[in-house]
């Protein structure tokens, strides 16, 4: 069973988040609260290519730090997402409000 | 081909969230792209299940997965107020919720688009969503 593992990392003009497992309802409070402290300060990418579910919870959170990040000036960059991830993200009908990035060089 | 099927009984817990999805992940008869869509309708429902359904008795969650020439799952459970979640499911729009401080009003809606076709069927005890990729 797997559960959810963050690990943070910066550069400089950026913090990277590299989330492993689910969000789900069960899950999120923790990437909830770490996502929002992020984007106040600084650019956030998240790489979610070792995401194995992206529920309606988590998708909410992203949504919210989006609206977070345009208030603080700073930016959301998904890198990587994982299959189930893009598909989750396409379904909600909002994908067009997410930048995905394959590469950290792109927010350099 | 064969029909094909797995089933589990869960209680309505957020914790077995997790084993809901191990279960998904283990049906052998998937193909990758019917996993990633099934965890994701089955795991939402599971989550709304517990989250705005009532009922008297603390019965499990059923949830069955057939292959034949689709896949077909089907979640029954027991609940008081299924015509709630049929009403939420038709008006329902995302929304900023403060006390959750995130979006919600996305998971039917992820549902409806990753579907095929959901069918809602209230039986004399049990409920049914019946969800056809």
């Amino acid at each position: 069973m797997e559960n959810i593992t963050i690990i943070e990392k910066s550069g400089s003009n950026y913090a990277l988040l590299e989330v492993s497992g689910t969000i789900n309802s069960y899950t999120y409070t923790e990437f909830q609260d770490k996502v929002y402290a992020l984007i106040k300060n600084t650019n956030l990418v998240l790489d979610l290519s070792r995401v194995t579910n992206l529920s309606s919870s988590g998708l909410g959170v992203l949504m919210a730090a989006l609206d977070d990040g345009a208030e603080s000036g700073h930016s959301l960059y998904i890198m990587k997402p994982s299959e189930v991830v893009r598909l989750a993200v396409e379904s909600t009908g909002f994908s067009e409000m997410f930048t995905v990035i394959y590469s950290i060089t792109e927010v350099i | 081909m064969s029909r094909q099927h797995c089933r589990i009984h869960l209680a309505p817990d957020y914790a077995n969230l997790l084993l809901l999805e191990d279960f998904i992940f283990g049906c052998p008869f998937l193909d990758e792209s019917e996993r990633n869509r099934a965890v994701l309708i089955v795991t939402e429902y599971f989550d709304n299940i517990i989250s705005h359904s009532y009922s008297r008795f603390h019965c499990d969650i059923a949830i069955s997965v057939h292959k034949d020439k689709q896949v077909r799952i089907v979640i029954r459970y027991y609940t008081h107020n299924f015509s709630e979640m049929l009403k939420a499911e038709r008006v329902t729009l995302p929304h900023f919720d403060s006390k959750s401080d995130r979006y919600r009003g996305l998971g039917l809606r992820m549902c409806r688009n990753l579907a095929s076709e959901i069918r809602y069927r209230k039986g004399l005890f049990k409920s049914f969503i019946i969800i056809t990729l």
